[in-house]
């Protein structure tokens, strides 16, 4: 009895260990883009001697001398979202300001304030807290190091009494402007009027993407209806197909994803299918499913980025909220594709980018 | 088998631990206590030994990569301190995995008592208004409360209606889960108005005090390190915990000897769901200040490792947990100094996981290679196999 108990007891603790690796949690198991950091030259240790804080200040190293570190949150790299894209935004500082790019992934959320920490210890010039969940944790760093520079995505870095801080650059997008655009492109495209919509988890960038949507396909085609499904975490693509899948064999012929890493579900369906169209997230997604793809609702994650490190290089860097939209291109469609498509529609998308740009449309972010 | 003093081999003593079987001497607990930290070290240098090839295809070098390890969790007081932060949560849910485990029961629903012990002591220290003073340890006790609540639902359906706990449990993870998601949504009732997926930050007369300037460590330790002696106590040296391990190693004669074993089943799988309920209440209250809904990256799984690693024994998971969380703390600098990816710790973790469970599979091994040298008078190896095969 206890032996055969024994012995289940082991099998199962591996099953488990098996169940919560591929269960549905935060933490990815494959990451492609971990190569990136594996390559990259790690920091020597010698320079870095065990628990010194760095003594120079950082923001003004010598030149070409940066190190820009980004904090993931648990997605990780790979994310194909914007982990990825702060991550090219920092590259693209490397390549064109100088120094060198540094990933911390996190692997859990308590880890966030240890990471950040160490990316102030190793000198950081600009630090990099990518997705909301990580705001209290920068929040907390940047106060103890006052004199580092933060650049924090998707929320808003404040102090006990709600006051923004010095340190922080905090800057959040107006998807529903980008997402009102690719509204209009599916208005106008759609044949049965049933758009699905696959969100991730319900949180307001993503409801912001879905009422932006809304807004737009409404403006051109009143008759189209949006229906919404969400998968409840960012990183389940089988999931995201499922639904995809149930939304097409429902009649619908267009499917918008925001769906994060498990968005790629969409297009799988799509392309698999070799009907329907997918509207995706934050860049252009055209290689995932060249023949079943609309557009994409961009975010320009690395472009605030790269303007962020080029501010810090040139000593301007200034905390505060930049609340960033279709003014300097922050959100958008894809614009790979964008030629492709009918000239009615180019022109659709024009009007009502133009209309937004003149305050004559405000589209409402539902949150 | 039990009070089996010549099997000396580490193996068979940590076996007669995980079982809970007792040698009733005093000479016999020194040697066995001597033999399981053999084994719990063997442990350890055999997973690290077998990841240095994994570290070294992974494209570093594996004693820069053991050195940032060692850095990042031992080297100064602020890795001191991260490593005591990450062991906390994983001290108590290892607590909640080996009761359970010591009274028959495989408790794989840690992680969603751990969701719903956090998620009530959340909204009770941000939401709810008591005393000051009392506060801290009305949000904490609900913690217990909510996780040993959760546990209630398998421990009912095991005990009367025979209905497997590693089954429901882990049903009532996903529940735990989707309650805990649709309470934190937009709209939801428990949502922040400036944090989404999250409540609001508790109050601060609830938020278990830091300890150690200027590092972030907070009190759970203290209170996890307390939990941990308690519960040896408890498990050794009170009649309730000599049912506990009585019914855990055999129910039939537990039964026959007069032991309320429905009662026990029901006390093990509540007060096991409390501890993993502590142990989301003091993560909320002591580290995250607020109930995030992604705040446990799945320590309720990693617990049956901890667990296990730890014999079982409340003092053997203290040391687990001591050890997971110095790789954890440590995982910081293998990324930034050591260019390793996050997934490195998780490969090392796996692999102790795999050296415990190797290690029937070892004695099963030595056990026959006795029998060869003796010639077909010991028996004993036979019946273990059939206990495999029926796996």
């Amino acid at each position: 009895m206890n032996k055969r108990f024994r012995s289940t007891a082991a099998v199962l603790a591996v099953t488990a260990l098996a169940l919560a690796a591929c269960g549905g949690d935060d933490d990815d198991t494959a990451e492609p883009a971990d190569t990136q950091a594996a390559e990259e030259p790690a920091d020597p240790p010698a320079d870095e001697p065990a628990g010194t804080t760095a003594e120079e200040p950082a923001g003004e190293p010598a030149d070409g001398d940066y190190l820009w570190v980004m904090v993931t949150d648990q997605a990780g790299l790979g994310d194909q979202g914007f982990n990825d894209l702060a991550w090219a935004g920092l590259e693209q500082a490397a390549a064109e300001v100088g120094g060198e790019p540094q990933v911390i992934e996190s692997n859990e959320q308590a880890q966030y304030v240890p990471n950040l920490q160490q990316a102030v210890d190793s000198g950081a010039s600009l630090i990099v807290g990518v997705g909301f969940l990580i705001a209290d944790a920068v929040s907390e760093a940047a106060q103890a190091n006052p004199d580092a520079a933060f650049l924090l995505i998707d929320a808003v870095a404040a102090d006990a009494d709600g006051n923004p801080l010095p340190n922080v650059r905090s800057v959040t997008f107006k998807e529903h402007e980008g997402a009102y655009l690719a509204g209009v492109m599916a208005g106008l495209t759609t044949e049965s009027n049933l758009i699905g919509f696959v969100g991730g988890i319900e949180i307001p960038p993503v409801v912001r993407f879905l009422s932006g949507f809304q807004q737009g396909l409404a403006s051109v085609n009143p008759d189209a209806t949006v229906e919404s499904a969400y998968v409840g975490s960012f990183d389940d693509p089988a999931k995201t197909k499922q639904l995809t899948a149930a939304y097409f064999d429902d009649g619908a012929d267009i499917v918008f994803e925001v769906g994060g890493a498990g968005g790629q579900g969409a297009y799988q369906e799509a392309a698999e299918r070799g009907s329907g169209l997918v509207i995706g997230t934050d860049t252009c997604k055209n290689q995932l499913a060249p023949d079943n793809y609309l557009t994409s609702a961009t975010k320009d994650v690395a472009g605030a980025v790269f303007t962020t490190a080029e501010s810090v290089a040139e000593g301007s860097f200034e905390g505060g909220v930049a609340n960033l939209g279709l003014e300097g291109g922050f959100v958008g469609v894809c614009e790979d594709t964008f030629g492709d498509l009918s000239q009615e529609i180019q022109d659709a998308v024009n009007e009502a980018r133009d209309a937004i740009a003149s305050g004559e449309v405000t589209v409402d972010p539902g949150t | 088998m039990s009070g089996d003093l010549k099997a000396t081999s580490p193996i068979r003593l940590l076996e007669q631990l995980i079982s809970g079987e007792q040698p009733y001497s005093e000479q016999g607990r020194g040697r066995r206590l001597g033999a399981s930290v053999i084994s719990f070290l063997g442990v350890l240098v055999a997973a690290l030994v077998l990841a240095t090839p994994i570290v070294y295809l992974a494209g570093s070098n594996p004693i820069e990569a053991y050195g940032a390890l060692l850095r990042g969790s031992l080297g100064g007081q602020q890795p001191i301190a991260e490593s005591l932060i990450s062991m906390t949560p994983l001290l108590f849910a290892g607590l909640a995995v080996a009761v359970a485990f010591q009274a028959g029961l495989f408790n794989i629903g840690a992680e969603g008592q751990l969701v719903m012990g956090g998620l009530v002591a959340g909204w009770i220290a941000a939401e709810v208004d008591v005393p000051a003073p009392l506060h801290l340890v009305t949000a904490i006790l609900a913690g217990f409360v909510g996780g040993a609540l959760w546990a209630w639902i398998p421990a009912v359906l095991k005990a009367w209606r025979g209905v497997h706990e590693v089954i429901t449990t882990i049903m009532m993870n996903f529940v735990a889960f989707s309650i805990s998601q649709y309470l934190v949504k937009p709209g939801g009732a428990l949502v922040s108005t400036t944090q989404p997926q999250a409540t609001e930050r508790v109050a601060s007369a609830a938020e278990l005090p830091r300890i150690w300037d200027p590092t972030r460590l907070h009190a759970g330790i203290i209170l996890a390190l307390a939990v941990a002696v308690a519960m040896w106590f408890f498990l050794y040296r009170t009649p309730v915990g000599f049912r506990f391990r009585m019914v855990g190693s055999n129910p039939v004669a537990a039964e026959f000897n007069g032991i309320a074993t429905k009662r026990v089943i029901v006390q093990s799988l509540m007060l096991s769901g409390g501890l993993a309920g502590l142990a989301g209440a003091v993560e909320v209250l002591g580290v995250h200040r607020r109930y995030f809904d992604s705040f446990s990256p799945g320590y309720g799984f990693d617990s049956i490792a901890v667990a296990l690693l730890g014999a079982l024994n409340p003092l053997g998971v203290a040391a687990a947990a001591a050890f997971f969380g110095m790789l954890r703390a440590g995982s910081i600098r293998l990324q930034s100094e050591a260019g390793l990816t996050r997934d490195m710790v998780t490969v090392i973790s796996g692999l102790v996981v795999a050296c415990v469970a190797a290690q029937p599979l070892v004695h099963r091994w030595r056990a026959r290679r006795a029998a060869d040298r003796n010639g077909p008078a010991t028996a004993d190896p036979a019946p273990e196999e059939e206990g495999l095969a029926s796996v």
